[in-house]
């Protein structure tokens, strides 16, 4: 028997109920460790049932009162088309239709007696027993009775014949946790959901990240490139960017001009190699420099073998050079590099 | 009231005034043999580091400044191709008198200068084998 047709099931998309949220104390908003979301409130879903016997005509008049087609108990399905209840407003308006369509009344009425309230119950032999149903602080059940009266024609045509009925008017929502939360009831007795904030699910010392362009380090949340601090970063890896060599000096720098030799002692290719060390993922600065270093003076003695002036005017050149890099500036041209060749994770 | 002088006592004031005369004839000279122990070194210097190869020269700028006894400057070198000045150290050193004498990373110098000329010796340690010695000499531009 298509018992769930007398109890006219009919869902509603209405908006979704929102509630005020108070994040709990252990969510990250309040300092803790956890991720809290408001529960998912579903929309109502509304049905009528009359509290009577299980029989066929009333099944009819049901089929036809939302406006269907009755196909016979035995069809299938029984009752083809129809707009199903959607609104709550609904409710009185199709139990007096039911009324007619089962009675051909040709008087009815129909009271409202609203919602039950909490601690309230009704009691139906062929319905719903029970009252307001809560999850948490939320109402995600409840019945209403509709109270139907009228008359229909005596056997002389006057409309005298009286009659009166229950009808029961049931409401239910579903209250969910998104995917991946958990459930609870706060001290104030809300519904919470909330997840330990980890790093396969996104999380970060009590942050939420996007592994995509973020990473999790011992210091929080960090840009995974172009590196923010690299000290928050000593687990970065190759960007995949090339190096960019420019010869003697720095791009942007406002130092002035660079030599990029000195007479016959050729610096270019000594910087290029600077600035490749520089501009390669972890390189260490201090071997950079001194490979610099040693570079260039050696650059200076093979240009001027027996020329100790100048070789000695070449190397003081060098040398300059040589402190501009060991210098705070050089610091910040590494740092800069290694910012843009490097990821904070991989 | 017409006054009187004696001859003698006219003699006694052209010898005090050339006595006087002589006095200052001996101050102004004496300023002329040492011009230079109160002047400064302070200012820019020009000139050239020569080694005993004829090609080993280098042109050189220092700009100079005096605190108390200490010298302290920046050096340039001139590219002997390009033909321009690069940075090439800071110096440190001392002035006593007319003599001086200052390092510049590997290189030591000491000389005297006089006036707007400073000439002297350069010595170069390296540890590259390439030590040596050269001569300087050093024009102050006004």
């Amino acid at each position: 028997m298509p018992h769930t047709l007398r109890r006219l099931g009919f869902c509603c998309l209405l908006a979704a109920s929102f509630t005020t949220y108070a994040a709990p104390e252990d969510c990250i908003e309040n300092g803790g460790s956890m991720l809290c979301v408001p529960p998912e409130v579903g929309p109502w879903q509304y049905s009528l049932c009359d509290d009577a016997g299980a029989y066929t005509s009333r099944y009819a008049a049901w089929c036809r009162a939302m406006g269907g087609t009755w196909k016979g108990l035995y069809a299938s399905p029984s009752c083809e088309g129809g707009t199903p209840l959607t609104t709550e407003g609904q409710m009185v308006p199709m139990s007096i239709e039911f009324e007619r369509q089962l009675r051909g009344a040709c008087l009815v009425q129909a009271d409202w007696r609203g919602w039950l309230s909490s601690g309230s119950t009704v009691s139906s032999a062929f319905c719903w027993s029970g009252g307001p149903v809560f999850k948490g602080d939320i109402e995600v059940g409840n019945f209403v009775e509709i109270m139907t009266s009228g008359a229909t024609k005596d056997s002389n045509g006057a409309c005298s014949v009286p009659f009166a009925e229950r009808i029961l008017g049931h409401r239910s929502r579903k209250v969910e946790c998104p995917a991946n939360y958990r459930e609870r009831t706060g001290r104030s007795g809300k519904l919470e959901c909330y997840r330990p904030c980890l790093p396969e699910q996104g999380c970060c010392k009590g942050q939420q990240y996007t592994p995509a362009n973020q990473c999790c380090t011992q210091e929080g949340v960090q840009q995974k490139w172009p590196i923010v601090d690299l000290q928050k970063c000593p687990n970065r890896t190759s960007s995949g960017q090339s190096p960019r060599v420019n010869g003697c000096g720095a791009e942007g720098s406002d130092l002035g001009s660079f030599a990029q030799q000195f007479g016959s002692a050729d610096f270019r290719p000594h910087c290029n190699r600077h600035d490749e060390c520089y501009d390669t993922c972890l390189r260490n600065k201090a071997q950079c420099d001194e490979t610099f270093g040693s570079d260039l003076l050696a650059a200076c003695n093979a240009a001027y073998r027996d020329r100790p002036v100048r070789a000695d005017a070449c190397r003081r050149v060098a040398r300059t050079y040589i402190l501009l890099v060991q210098s705070s500036w050089g610091l910040a041209a590494y740092n800069q590099a290694q910012q843009r060749v490097c990821q904070c994770c991989p | 009231m017409l006054s009187v002088e004696s001859s003698g006592g006219r003699m006694l004031r052209n010898l005090a005034s050339v006595a006087l005369l002589m006095v200052l004839a001996a101050c102004v000279q004496t300023a002329q043999e040492e011009p230079s122990s109160n002047a400064s070194m302070s200012g820019t210097w020009v000139g050239e580091i020569s080694g005993s190869h004829p090609e080993d020269t280098v042109t050189v700028r220092l700009v100079l400044k005096e605190q108390g006894e200490q010298l302290i400057g920046e050096t340039f070198a001139k590219d002997p191709i390009l033909d321009e000045f690069y940075p090439s150290g800071s110096l440190e050193g001392m002035r006593s008198g007319s003599s001086a004498q200052w390092k510049v990373f590997e290189q030591s110098v000491s000389g005297t200068f006089s006036g707007d000329s400073f000439s002297g010796r350069v010595t170069i340690e390296s540890d590259s084998g390439q030590s040596g010695e050269a001569t300087i000499r050093l024009q102050r531009q006004r």
